[in-house]
Parts: C-alpha cells; sequence; structure tokens
C-alpha cells in the first residue's frame, strides 16, 4: 500500500496532536503515551511505518470532551430542553414563565441505567449546571409517582436503533409502568438512527446537545475523516479491523459498528473503535475505558492490609 | 429583561417550514450552498417576489456565463435583481439597496450562506436602521466539510495577502471614557487572525469564544488548535456557543455584557456565520458595541465543500 | 491528569499594551541599567528637547517602554513608595501622556464617499480633544489628590481654559472632562454611521484645529499650576506606523511645531514612517532636525547588555509560577543551556556512519591516508577534507591535527585552530549536517538570543514554544530537572521560524513580493552554507542602497520589509569589496535561520550584492538561480588580486 504524496509526516500528524492534548483535552495526553500506543500496530496489514501514519491519522481525528465541555453539554442540553417546553405553543412573554414552571412540576429526571452508570454521573453535573432542585431527581422507574406527568430520562450516549441497546431495554420497561406518560430523552450525544428508533417505538422525544450524522461515521462514504482522502477509507478501514479484532474480536469497530472517534474525560464509549481504547490481549490503550462490571467482583486485590 | 422564543429549525427535503417571501436576499458564488435555498424554494414552489443578488465584482472577474457562480439565473421562475457591489466595501451595495424600497411590513429573507460578514453585518443594519424592517428570516447551509491542505487543521485559510483590522462599517460603538475595552473574539478556523485582532485591539481582557457544539463533533477543536497561541494565554477564558445558533451566541454575549458595569465591547466574529449573524443582531440592538474584523486583501476562492444542512432563523429586529 | 504539569506556560500572554499599571511596574526590566541604548540616557526621556522616535518592529517592548513614562505608573509607582504624585513629577522634571489610537479607529477616518480633507479635520478635532481630555485627567488627579490648590484651579487655571475652549459659563473640571466626552462621542457616532447617511459632520460645538488643544492647553497647565512649573509635556505617541498617510502629515506638522516645553515621544516599528510630509505640502520633517531616531532591534548588534536584559525579563516570568519558583528553575540559561555544544552535536548526527564525510568529499584515498585524516570528531575530519580539497597535504592536515590537539604551539596549530575554532566550526557542523541529512539543531540560550534579533517578543515567543513542546513531550525532565531538551528547543525554534515566514504574506501590500524574496534570499544563503568549500562561510547578509532604487513598488517593499523586521538593518555602511562603494548591509530576521538551515550569526565579511535589476528576480521569481550567485564569487574571487587582511585570504591556506 503506498500513501497519496502529499500525506502528512508523523512529525505533522504528532504536532497536530500535540496542539490538540494541550488546547483542547487538558494535557491528557502526552507524547510518550502515543509512542506506547503505537507499540501496537507491529505490521500485520500493511509496512509498520504507514501503520504508524494511519494510526496516527485516526487520532488526529479523535475527538475528546473535556470536563468544561461535558457541563457545557450540560448547558446545552438544559437550554434545549426549555425551548422544547415553549416553542410553538404561541405563548406570550409574560407566560412562557409559567409554562416552564408548570412542566418541571409535574416532572421528575431519572437515569436509565443503576445509580453508578454514566447517566447517573451526567445528572450529577446536570443538576448542577442548571441548579436544579434534587426533589426533580428520582433514582427508579419503578418509584415514579402518579402526580409526574413528564418522566426525563438522561444519559450521556444514544447511539443504539435497536432492541439491543440499554436505552431500549429501559424503555420497554419503563413504558409497561408507565404507558400514558411524556418521556424525553436527555442525551449529550446521540445519532438520527437512534432519535427515529425510540420515538417510533417507544414515543419518546429524544433532545440531544450533539446529533450525530453520516460524516461522524469513520468509514462511511460521507465520512469527514477521509474527505481530504477518500482512498485511503477502506484501506484504513481493513488495518482499524485487524488490530481492533485482536482486542474486541467480537466488535472490532465498536459496539454496533459504531465506528465512532469520540470519547469524554471519564470515559470512552464502546461505539467508539476499539484500537484507541481496547485493553485486553495486551493491547495498549491511548484513551481509558471502563467496563461495566456486571457480576461480582473480587473486592480484594492483594493487599496484606485491611 | 423581555424573553423571546426563538425560531431555529432545520430545512429538509420534506420540511414545511418555508414560506413565501416578498424579498430574498443573497450573494451568487460558485459553491453549491449560494443557492441551497433557492434550490429548495424551486423545488417546493413556494413564492418569492423579488430575489436580490448581491454580486461581487471581484468574484465575477474572469468568470464565464456558464461558470457556477451564475448558477441561480437558472431558478428563471423568480424576479432577480442583481446588485454589484465591491467585496471590500460593504456601502458600495448601498444605492442599490435603497432603489428597492423595501416597506417595513415586507416579509424578507436573507440568505448569509455565501455574504462576507461585512456584507451581512450591513446590510442588516441597513434593513432595520434605513428600512425599520421588524424581522427577518434568515437562511444558512453548512458546509459539509472544509478544506485543509495535506488534511491538516493548521493550514486553513479564508483569505490570502495581507490583513486591514477593521471597524465593519456602521459598527464603530462607544467608547465611554474610563471603560474597560473588552475584546469577545468568536473563534474561527484561520489562526493567526485572532492573534492579530488582540494585538491591534489591545483590550484590558479578553474572551475567547469557541463554536461548541460545533457543525461537526472534531471542528470544537480545530478552532482550539489554530488559535493555539491565543487560547494557550493564561489570561485568556474560552466559553462556548452552540456553532449553528445566533441565539445562544446572543444570550451569551448579554451574559458577558452584564458581568461589569463600564465596558467597551468588541466583537471579532471569526467563527460560523451564525455566530456571526448572533453577534449581528446583538450589536444591533447594542449600538455602543464595536464590530472589528480582518479585511483581507483577497478571499479565497475555495476553502469549504459541498452543502450539508440549511437552517432557518426568524430574526426580531428590536 | 498528570499533575506534573499542572502550572501555566511562563511564556504565554503579556501583551504591554493590555497590562494595568501593577502589571507594568511588576514586570519593569529598566533597560538603562543594562546599557542598552547609548544614543539615549534615561534623562532625555523628559528632558531631551529634541522629539524622540523609537523604533522597532512588534514585540520589541516599545509599548512597555512608553507606558512606563507616563503618569498613571509614574503616580502609581510613587504611591507605592508613599511619596506625593508632585514629587515623581519633580524628579522626573516633567510628566507623560500616552496615547495609543487603535488601527481599526484610525482606518475608520477614511472612505465612505467622504473627501480626504474632510477626513482630516474630523480627525484633527477628533486628536485634539483626545490628548486635551487625557491633560485635563491628569491634573484633576493632581487636584482629588489634594496637590493643585483649590484658587490656582478655580481663579487661574479654569478660567483661561474656558477662554480657549470657548465656554462661556463657569463649570468645574470634571464638568469639562464630561463635555469633551460629550463631544468625542459625537465623532464616533459620525463614523459609525455615515457608511449610511452620507451627510456633512456637524458638531454641536466649534471644531478644534490643530496645536489648539495640543500645545495650547499645556501652555496653561505649565504657566498657571505650579507643580508644573518649569516642566516638561511630554507626549507618548504609540504605534505612529498605524497612522494612515494624512493622519501622519497632521502629527508631522505637530513634530515640527512643538513647544519648547512640549515634546514627543513616538512609538513606531522601523520604516514607520508613511510620510515626512507635512500638513503645508512642500514642507518635510527631517532626522536630526525634527526629531532623532533610538533603534530597539539595534541592541544585538551592539553590547551584552541584551542578554542580561533577557535573563532579567525571564527571570520575573519564571518566577510568577510558584512551581518554577520553588523549584528555583527561574534562570533561563540553566533551563536552555547557555551554549550550543557542535562537537556534540555532530558527533550524534555521525553515530553509526563514520565513512559518510569522507566519502562525500569524494577523496580516493588509501586505508593509512584515511587513518591520518580521521578523527572521533566529525567536524575535523570535515576540516581536514576540506583542507585536502584545497591543496593542503595529508601529511601537513595530519600534523597540524595533531599539533592543535596536543597543544604544541606551532604555525601549523595556530592556522589549524584559526580555521576550526574561529572561521569555520559552525559552517562545518551545517555542511555535516546537510552531508547526513539531518536538521541542524537550534537551542540554548546564546542561540535564542542570537535568533530573537534584538526582539524582546521573538526570544519570549522561542521559550514560550520550548516550554509548551517540553511539557508535552518530557515534563519529567522539564519539571524535575529544570531542563528542556535540545531537541525539544530546535522543535519550537523551527516551528516558529516557519511560522513567522508564514506570515509574510499577510504584510500590507508588499506581502507577496517580500515572501518570495526572503524565500529566494534564505535558499541563496543556504547554497551558500552548503559550498563544499566553504569560500564564503556563514554568509547570510547581503548589499544594496534602497534609497537609490528607481522603481517605486521595489523600493517600498523594501522598506515594507524593514518595517515588519523582516529584514535588518546592520548599523553603519560597508564595502562589499574594497573597490565597491559603500552600501547598507542587511540580514534576513534571523528568526529564519531554522527553516533556511543557516548560520544566525553575522560575521561580518562576506556580502551578496544586489542590484535593482536582481532585486526584481528575487522579488519576481518563483525561485532564483543561485549558481548564478555562486559563479560570479567564484570569478571575482580568483580575478581579483589578493591582499592581506581581503576576505580572498581563504585560499591562501
Amino acid at each position: 500500500m503506498n500513501l497519496p504524496d502529499n500525506f502528512p509526516t508523523e512529525e505533522e500528524l504528532l504536532n497536530i496532536i500535540m496542539h490538540t492534548a494541550t488546547t483542547a483535552w487538558n494535557n491528557e495526553l502526552y507524547e510518550k503515551d502515543i509512542e506506547s500506543w503505537l507499540k501496537n500496530f507491529t505490521g500485520d496489514v500493511y509496512p509498520i511505518d504507514i501503520e504508524r501514519l494511519l494510526a496516527l491519522w485516526l487520532l488526529t481525528h479523535f475527538t475528546y470532551y473535556n470536563k468544561s465541555e461535558v457541563t457545557h453539554l450540560c448547558k446545552v442540553l438544559f437550554n434545549d430542553l426549555i425551548h422544547h417546553i415553549v416553542k410553538d405553543k404561541g405563548l406570550i412573554s409574560s407566560k412562557i414563565k409559567e409554562t416552564i414552571d408548570d412542566f418541571f412540576a409535574e416532572s421528575n429526571i431519572i437515569s436509565p441505567g443503576s445509580t453508578s452508570d454514566s447517566g447517573g454521573f451526567i445528572a450529577y453535573f446536570f443538576r448542577q449546571e442548571n441548579d436544579l432542585p434534587t426533589k426533580l431527581f428520582n433514582f427508579s422507574v419503578e418509584n415514579i409517582g402518579d402526580q409526574v406527568k413528564n418522566l426525563l430520562i438522561i444519559d450521556d450516549v444514544t447511539l443504539t436503533a435497536n432492541h439491543f441497546g440499554q436505552a431500549s431495554t429501559f424503555f420497554t420497561k419503563a413504558r409497561k409502568l408507565h404507558p400514558k406518560k411524556n418521556f424525553l430523552m436527555l442525551t449529550l450525544v446521540a445519532n438520527a438512527e437512534a432519535i427515529t428508533f425510540l420515538k417510533e417505538k417507544f414515543d419518546v422525544q429524544v433532545i440531544s446537545a450533539i446529533t450525530l450524522d453520516k460524516r461522524d461515521k469513520c468509514f462511511s462514504e460521507d465520512s469527514d475523516i477521509f474527505s481530504s482522502f477518500p482512498d485511503l477509507r477502506s484501506q484504513t478501514k481493513k488495518f482499524a479491523e485487524h488490530y481492533g479484532a485482536k482486542t474486541q474480536p467480537l466488535s472490532k469497530l465498536g459496539y454496533m459498528d459504531g465506528q465512532y472517534t469520540f470519547g469524554f474525560f471519564y470515559n470512552t464509549p464502546d461505539n467508539t473503535l476499539p484500537i484507541f481504547w481496547g485493553k485486553t490481549n495486551n493491547w495498549v490503550p491511548v484513551l481509558k475505558r471502563y467496563h461495566k462490571n456486571y457480576y461480582k467482583s473480587n473486592y480484594l486485590i492483594n493487599e496484606r492490609f485491611i | 429583561m423581555k424573553k423571546t422564543i426563538y425560531h431555529m429549525e432545520l430545512l429538509n427535503d420534506t420540511s414545511m417550514g418555508l414560506q413565501v417571501l416578498d424579498y430574498l436576499i443573497l450573494s451568487s458564488g460558485s459553491d453549491t450552498r449560494a443557492c441551497e435555498v433557492l434550490k429548495k424554494y424551486a423545488s417546493q414552489g413556494i413564492v418569492i417576489k423579488t430575489v436580490v443578488i448581491i454580486n461581487y465584482r471581484e468574484r465575477l472577474l474572469d468568470s464565464k456565463y456558464t461558470d457556477n457562480i451564475f448558477s441561480y439565473k437558472s431558478y428563471s421562475s423568480f424576479n432577480t435583481k442583481e446588485i454589484e457591489c465591491d467585496i471590500k466595501d460593504p456601502s458600495s451595495s448601498l444605492q442599490g439597496l435603497l432603489d428597492i424600497e423595501f416597506k417595513p411590513e415586507s416579509i424578507i429573507g436573507v440568505d448569509i450562506s455565501y455574504l462576507t460578514k461585512p456584507h451581512l453585518f450591513f446590510i442588516l443594519k441597513l434593513l432595520k436602521q434605513r428600512f425599520l424592517i421588524r424581522k427577518l428570516i434568515v437562511f444558512y447551509t453548512e458546509p459539509k466539510t472544509y478544506l485543509f491542505t495535506k488534511g491538516l487543521f493548521d493550514t486553513f485559510k479564508t483569505s490570502s495577502g495581507p490583513l486591514s483590522i477593521s471597524e465593519i462599517q456602521g459598527f464603530s460603538g462607544q467608547r465611554e471614557r474610563g471603560a474597560k475595552t473588552i475584546l469577545i473574539i468568536l473563534l474561527g478556523f484561520d489562526g493567526g487572525l485572532s492573534k492579530e485582532i488582540n494585538e491591534d485591539v489591545s483590550p484590558n481582557q479578553t474572551f475567547v469564544i469557541n463554536g461548541f457544539p460545533s457543525y461537526s463533533p472534531k471542528f470544537k477543536d480545530i478552532s482550539l488548535i489554530t488559535n493555539e497561541k491565543l487560547v494557550s494565554d493564561k489570561n485568556i477564558s474560552v466559553r462556548y456557543s452552540r456553532a449553528n445558533s445566533p441565539f445562544e451566541i446572543y444570550n451569551l454575549l448579554q451574559e458577558i455584557k452584564s458581568l461589569e458595569k463600564n465596558v467597551f465591547i468588541n466583537i471579532a466574529p471569526l467563527g460560523t456565520k451564525p455566530m456571526a449573524l448572533g453577534a449581528c443582531l446583538f450589536a444591533l440592538h447594542n449600538p455602543e458595541v464595536r464590530i472589528i474584523y480582518p479585511l483581507p486583501d483577497t478571499y479565497e476562492s475555495k476553502y469549504t465543500d459541498l452543502s450539508w444542512n440549511t437552517w432557518q432563523y426568524v430574526l426580531p429586529m428590536n | 491528569m498528570n499533575d506534573l504539569y499542572n502550572y501555566s506556560n511562563p511564556f504565554s500572554g503579556v501583551n504591554a499594551v493590555q497590562l494595568d499599571i501593577d502589571s507594568i511596574l511588576d514586570y519593569w526590566c529598566n533597560p538603562f541599567m543594562y546599557d542598552l541604548y547609548s544614543e539615549i540616557k534615561e534623562a532625555d526621556i523628559y528632558s531631551d528637547v529634541m522629539n524622540i522616535v523609537f523604533m522597532g518592529g512588534r514585540s520589541t517592548g516599545k509599548s512597555m517602554f512608553l507606558r512606563y513614562w507616563s503618569y498613571p505608573v509614574q503616580f502609581k509607582n510613587a504611591k507605592n513608595n508613599n511619596q506625593k504624585l508632585s514629587k515623581s513629577i519633580a524628579d522626573k522634571n516633567g510628566i507623560g501622556f500616552y496615547f495609543r489610537i487603535d488601527g481599526p479607529i484610525l482606518r475608520s477616518f477614511q472612505g465612505k464617499g467622504i473627501s480626504e480633507e474632510t477626513w482630516s479635520s474630523i480627525f484633527i478635532h477628533y486628536f485634539e480633544l483626545i490628548i486635551g481630555r487625557e491633560y485635563f485627567e491628569a491634573v484633576n488627579c493632581l487636584y482629588e489628590e489634594g496637590e493643585i490648590q483649590d484658587n490656582e484651579m478655580n481663579e487661574i487655571f479654569l478660567p483661561k481654559i474656558l477662554a480657549l475652549i470657548g465656554i462661556n459659563n463657569q463649570i468645574s473640571l470634571q464638568e469639562l472632562i464630561d463635555d469633551f466626552d460629550r463631544r468625542i462621542r459625537e465623532i464616533d457616532l459620525y463614523r459609525g454611521n455615515v457608511a449610511f447617511f452620507k451627510e456633512p459632520f456637524k458638531p454641536e460645538d466649534r471644531g478644534f484645529q490643530s496645536q489648539m488643544l495640543s500645545f495650547g492647553i499645556p501652555e496653561i497647565i505649565i504657566s498657571s499650576l505650579e507643580v508644573f512649573h518649569g516642566k516638561n509635556i511630554i507626549l507618548l505617541l504609540d504605534e505612529f506606523e498605524n497612522f494612515v498617510n494624512y493622519q501622519q502629515t497632521v502629527i508631522n506638522t505637530l513634530l515640527r511645531f512643538s513647544k519648547p516645553n512640549i515634546k514627543f515621544r513616538l512609538g513606531m516599528r522601523l520604516e514607520g514612517f508613511r510620510t515626512y510630509q507635512m500638513m503645508a505640502d512642500e514642507d518635510f520633517i527631517k532626522e536630526g532636525r525634527e526629531y532623532r531616531k533610538v533603534v530597539f532591534e539595534e541592541v544585538i548588534n551592539k553590547n551584552r547588555g541584551y542578554h542580561q536584559f533577557l535573563i532579567e525579563i525571564c527571570k520575573k516570568r519564571l518566577e510568577s509560577i510558584p512551581l518554577l519558583k520553588s523549584k528555583g528553575f527561574t534562570d533561563i540559561q540553566k533551563i536552555l543551556s547557555d551554549k550550543e555544544d557542535l562537537e556534540q552535536e555532530a558527533i550524534e548526527i555521525a553515530r553509526g556512519q563514520p565513512d559518510k564525510i569522507i566519502n562525500f568529499f569524494n577523496k580516493k584515498l588509501s586505508k593509512v591516508e584515511i587513518s591520518k585524516i580521521r578523527s572521533d570528531n566529525p567536524l575535523m575530519e570535515a576540516l581536514n577534507c576540506l583542507w585536502l580539497l584545497r591543496g593542503v597535504s595529508i601529511d601537513t592536515v595530519q600534523k597540524s591535527m595533531n599539533d592543535y590537539l596536543n597543544n604544541v604551539k606551532s604555525p601549523d596549530a595556530l592556522k589549524y585552530s584559526r580555521d576550526y575554532v574561529d572561521k569555520y566550526k559552525l559552517s562545518l557542523l551545517i555542511l555535516t549536517c546537510s552531508i547526513y541529512r539531518k536538521n541542524k539543531q537550534y537551542y540554548s540560550f546564546n542561540t535564542f538570543s542570537f535568533l530573537s534579533s534584538g526582539i524582546v517578543g521573538h526570544f519570549i515567543e522561542l521559550c514560550r514554544r520550548s516550554f509548551a513542546i517540553a511539557g508535552w513531550g518530557d515534563n519529567e525532565t522539564l519539571l524535575n530537572d529544570g531542563i528542556i531538551s535540545k531537541e525539544h528547543q530546535s522543535k519550537a525554534a523551527r516551528d516558529f521560524s516557519l511560522a513567522e515566514k508564514q506570515q509574510i504574506s499577510r504584510i500590507e501590500t508588499y506581502g507577496g513580493l517580500i515572501a518570495k524574496f526572503v524565500d529566494n534570499m534564505g535558499n541563496l544563503f543556504r547554497d551558500f552554507h552548503l559550498d563544499i568549500k566553504i569560500r564564503y562561510p556563514e554568509t547570510n547578509q547581503f548589499a544594496i542602497n534602497i534609497d537609490s532604487i528607481s522603481d517605486l513598488q521595489l523600493k517600498e517593499a523594501m522598506k515594507s520589509a524593514i518595517k515588519w523586521s523582516v529584514i535588518q538593518r546592520k548599523p553603519g555602511m560597508q564595502r562589499t569589496a574594497p573597490s565597491e562603494n559603500l552600501q547598507d548591509t542587511y540580514t534576513l530576521n534571523r528568526i529564519f535561520s531554522p527553516i533556511f538551515q543557516i548560520s544566525y550569526r553575522t560575521r561580518g565579511g562576506k556580502s551578496i550584492r544586489l542590484s535593482e535589476k536582481s532585486l526584481i528576480m528575487f522579488m519576481h521569481d518563483d525561485k532564483v538561480d543561485s549558481s548564478k550567485y555562486l559563479n560570479e564569487e567564484k570569478k571575482g574571487l580568483e580575478n581579483k588580486p589578493k591582499k592581506p587582511g581581503d576576505s580572498l585570504d581563504l585560499f591562501s591556506v
């Protein structure tokens, strides 16, 4: 495989990553972290120097949301929610506040998973950033009272447009319990397919701070990542699949073939390419991901003193 | 404070958001975005009584009749009025616009996708101040992608040649004695511009606003990377505002203004057009605000490619 | 997150114009303590009867310098030292007023269908108001501190001022200041609306003509208020290069007609004068008559005080970061290392490939012969090859080298030492880098000082980038040992060099021509540096008489290049060869050295002679054929007679 003559050099790509890490990523990544990660690519698919360039190319297109960006997204989400409540109602200025107050008086906010899931984490920032009263928040869908007409479900990522996703599992249960309530899904990131799926299947209105589209799937035909070098798309996909399979054999391009290239300061979603976050089979990640542990764990490791 | 429910709608092929217009003002251009709104109106058969085309002489130079820049002519169902003017001097369009005699109750649309920012500001102020227009329908089509040499983000340029950091005509603002000078830079991809402006204005305090959420996730990093020198200044704080919403930036500017009493606000709208639109509306409502812009010698002929989402905004001019 | 990096870059931020008064005092390093300027003493700032123009590129420290002498800073300094404000006026023998009108405002006074003559009147009125208001504020400040008596103010000063301005009713000084605010607002409103309503400017009150307030008010201040008796009024006008032509003629006229106690101190870029004309067309101002010049960028050519100055500036910045201060990492010389180690650099480059240098010189030598000129030091090996190329015998080469290494006091050793240490070491390294296809590294305090070309801001930027790169690439060495590696420094230098070169095209009007000139000249210097015979070591200067260029565009482009510090004039005219006329010699700003991989020093000696014809080529052609120049120089060397001390001595080895 040959790269185009005008493909950037390793130095140029590292330069971009350095500036990204220092200006946008709160110095979460250092040169030595990248060097360790690049050692994963051992020339299985293409010559090592080309694989390094492809890996760096993908890394330059990774989007990392730092803490202040995540909290801003919580603010954006809340503002979008407010707008959703009042728009298209023909309200006069003096009625706006009343309408919003009435809405929240009959609302509860919950997260779709357990308290320790990322939804709960985001709910905390959501409450803080928007100075919301704690009584607005509930801990379980089974605890929602009859007086609640609006159920606001908050999560960070909603990308699965089928019954295998966590959202689907949750809403199946929630709809059974509350068939008549107004469901609003508040999510930091969603894609158009998931939004449509939830609307059609569960009558859930999704409000998303960021809506991903075809450009954001790494290897789609409309991918923005390969707009400068469209011929490299399929070759890079082969590279990502091969190494993705080493660490995540069942989802070599991310959960449900996500092909995404983004992550948060607190975790990287598994819809993102595993070459970035994989840890199994001696893979060295460049960005961290904390998997959910669904089974009982060893609570003790090797401590001497307890 | 007065509260208004903003209207912002994503227009797709099936949306019903388009309304009949008395006028649609837009600029010709060789990019598909220049005529995207016209195309939508034509395909849905919705009436525009007169299409006002702003033709920049510099863009028309060496253009043949068959070039894309004249693609607006293919929409022959609309009446058109063409106004030729200089890209560097917005007031050169003044007489052409005055001749139109807009009425305060006219339903006017402005497609800002291909207007230069100085012209955008000028036209909006003219419509408000001279024609007393109370409401505008504004359209904007996002580019599908931006063009980077070798795909490297720090190579992006919207212009070449020397820059003249100037007040946008009509937006000189008013500085009160003893007022603290604040510069608010809406970050764009063209690095170096923000630094030049910051040094030229030399404010007491600089705010930097990054368009986030951005049109596409990575864009929020690109504006930080290309403005690295300014952003890494420990005295400067970065804030965020949605890149495709003029209303969010308006609210943020309002919030910054309320932080201190005696301030002279300067805004440099280097970021997206919707953000510039919000800054323009803010400046129209707050005439003491100054708008600074780096006027280039030459605009690059192409720095974006293809069209993506088209947005419609309803702008209250008062 | 790695906590070790939890500190901010000590070299980010700090634009002098933006600094508040306390920060100016905190960051101030008195350049006079380092004897940086031979043309001026500290006392001259307030007392010199001549107007002074401070010239230098961006980031040379002009704004900081001018602001320091202004009354708000001096008054604050007095307060910090528990002194009366009037004492600072008495000590300095005067009071300074700092003005900076930003470029966008200045540029708004033109166009929009209004004639230049009309704009000129409006601008003069505006300028006079701005200055007048500033005078009143200073007087008001002293009055509020009780350092001007009521009777002085109300019975002597104010009546004269009100009469001058044409206000009939009795108003206080504060009310007068408010009135001036209103008049200035009037002009701002006009500037904002004139594009939409093309109407003439009709102020509510009278307009002010030039000098009326700018000179009229200080005359009253000096005569009426005791604190100002016999003192000087200094107008510190910054960024004069931003004034458009007609605005400069207004100020030029003020320079000509400035009063004995009212003087200007202008800050501007080199070649910042767009015109020397005055408002009366037929007259011009002249250096030495209306003003004298102090150049901020020449310090690098002058004395070692510049190094100390930089160390002191950096120390203040490093100490402002608690983490660095606590670890004692506040000496920039130690962080960057004092000087380059050229031998070590060469050894690292040549590691593993010892034969490349000899192969490059294409010498068909036997193993025995090679062993005679071989050295662990690649630079000496390269010098040995160079001597062989010049016809010196192998045995002589070997003896000279060995004598030198063994400290034998022989003529051969002396010659070897002169060539190796004094003449060719850096050139040999650059050639060696080229042979091994590696970049020359640019690092160390000494190198950065040279690269900064007398522009303090450039030095700061080199440090900023070095810290940023080191922080990302190896912050443990930075924060544990207080050292930035030469690789990181060199990357910072290359990146900044490239960034500055890319900015050239942004220069107004002539950016394109200057960019081509720099490319061609830099590449020509590079070719001289790669000359296998190193006939002209470290050639990086050119000679031209700009004033004698007949093509106006070329002339203005060269002046613009000087104004923007892209090229820098060496002090004093020189001859490029004994028989040649005196010409000005210029260098490219040394910040471009890393991108062209050339020497940052200026040795004197060879300059590329540029005629007007060749200048056209350098400014228009995409690539100038350097062989023409190399061959010309070679021919010239062959034809000219050899004299002692002539550059032709190169061949007398």
